[in-house]
């Protein structure tokens, strides 16, 4: 088969839907098939098919698009500055989708909102579509907007109303809709209003020869030798709710002795913010800000606790490579983070933005070893069963042929 | 590398819910007439479905 993985999103990433991008492209194409990546270049200035070197400089199609649809034309548009920059650019994708020809292939699997109403709306009707959706857009903005009332965006603003009316129809753009969890599905079918009927669900998978290799290329990072290690790989963003993390640990330092240090592995745009938190809780000496680093899984397998203290999260790679390496996580209840860590059995599940359970997690598994590595055992145990990667490609070759023969 | 030959953009206004004259908008010839022959014949812009909340 020849298949198409497109995404709004700028690819290559570090986040994790390249990640899944990549590791279905290397198993499928080691099988035979072919498959290319479509997504927005890093710099935004293009959409291009990256393993094969194509490119659409959005320069050639931005003045057409941007003259044609001004205000007087289309009014809708210009409600908001928000949709008219997603628009807009969301038109390019279909434009740049339909001169790279989508004829050619027998499956487009989208991995977002965007590129999934986007190539459903330019992509020739004999070839079939799976939407993918990894996360809810509408969630992470909705919430943004919540929190920065400066903004003006509330409810009844056009930017509100936005994000929902394209994850809706973008969600709906598939022959089939994919995700990962329960969580999301339940999501898609009482928000978005799909069918239930048309969502699939089947885990992520972890390639655990990949892992292991880069578990045992090391690091240059000692852990202190008095010390028990806290790790929390993350982007720095406010989804991921780093901040509950860091006033947990504040509160975690009055509990008990200094005999734990926390690494954060990450960089992103609340990072100066992040770091002000620490200092204002005189953390500086117990948390250890690494920025983006390649050596997680060797990181990890020098820690003893991983936390995921997210605001909202479908099923992150994080946790999956936490499992793999054999640690107790901390994790929030958020999204679908309680389908991945089972309360005292693989971790410990604290309501969402709860820093001082989260503390009281921290405390206890800190104070109890034979605890602690015994929610690392079976988290290991389980991950090993739960992340194939195998099983993961092929449940999606069965929905792919599923699909290419009209079923 | 030659340049690209320009044609006047109203060539493909079909793709516009609302038609406009712009005479002096010219683009890339070989790129939008690749794009013209792909797109579905329904195909308009902007997205009225997605706009209308």
């Amino acid at each position: 088969m020849k298949i198409l993985l497109a995404t709004y999103w700028l690819i290559p990433h570090v986040g994790g839907v390249w990640k899944y991008m990549t590791q279905i492209q290397q198993r499928l194409e080691a099988m035979g098939h072919q498959v290319d990546l479509l997504g927005n270049s890093p710099d935004y200035a293009k959409f291009h098919i990256i393993n094969r070197g194509r490119e659409i400089s959005k320069e050639w199609i931005r003045p057409l698009v941007v003259t044609k649809l001004a205000r007087e034309y289309a009014p809708l548009l210009h409600a908001d500055p928000l949709i008219h920059y997603y628009e807009i650019d969301r038109y390019m994708l279909e434009l740049s989708a339909a001169c790279f020809g989508l004829d050619q292939y027998d499956i487009i699997h989208t991995q977002d909102i965007f590129a999934a109403r986007s190539l459903a709306r330019v992509k020739p009707a004999h070839v079939p579509l799976i939407a993918q959706v990894h996360g809810s857009v509408t969630g992470e903005l909705h919430n943004h907007f919540r929190m920065n009332p400066q903004l003006g965006i509330n409810e009844h603003s056009p930017a509100w109303k936005y994000f929902p009316s394209v994850e809706s129809r973008g969600a709906a753009s598939g022959n089939v809709t994919i995700t990962s969890t329960q969580w999301q599905k339940n999501l898609l079918v009482r928000d978005f209003g799909i069918p239930e009927h048309r969502i699939s669900v089947f885990q992520y998978g972890l390639d655990a020869q990949e892992f292991w290799h880069k578990a045992h290329m090391g690091t240059d990072v000692s852990r202190p030798p008095d010390k028990k290690v806290i790790i929390c790989p993350a982007r720095l963003s406010f989804v991921k709710g780093i901040d509950v993390l860091i006033s947990a640990l504040g509160i975690l330092k009055s509990m008990r002795q200094q005999d734990w240090v926390c690494w954060i592995v990450g960089d992103g745009d609340k990072r100066e913010e992040l770091w002000n938190q620490t200092q204002a809780l005189a953390l500086q000496n117990d948390v250890v800000f690494f920025g983006e680093r390649h050596d997680i899984p060797a990181l990890l397998l020098q820690s003893d606790i991983f936390v995921h203290s997210c605001i909202q999260d479908n099923q992150p790679f994080s946790v999956m490579e936490a499992q793999f390496a054999g640690l107790p996580a901390c994790v929030s209840n958020a999204g679908g983070l309680p389908e991945m860590v089972e309360h005292g059995v693989t971790g410990l599940v604290s309501p969402v933005k709860d820093p001082l359970t989260l503390a009281q997690h921290l405390n206890t598994l800190l104070g109890n070893d034979e605890y602690r590595r015994m929610l690392g055992q079976n988290a290991a145990r389980w991950g090993q069963q739960h992340w194939s990667l195998d099983q993961m490609i092929s449940r999606l070759l069965n929905e792919y042929t599923r699909v290419a023969s009209g079923a | 590398m030659s340049e690209p030959y320009m044609v006047i953009g109203d060539l493909y206004n079909r793709i516009f819910a609302v038609q406009s004259s712009h005479v002096d908008l010219l683009v890339n010839y070989a790129v939008w007439n690749r794009i013209f022959e792909q797109l579905p014949i329904d195909y308009t812009l902007p997205d009225l479905e997605v706009l209308t909340f």
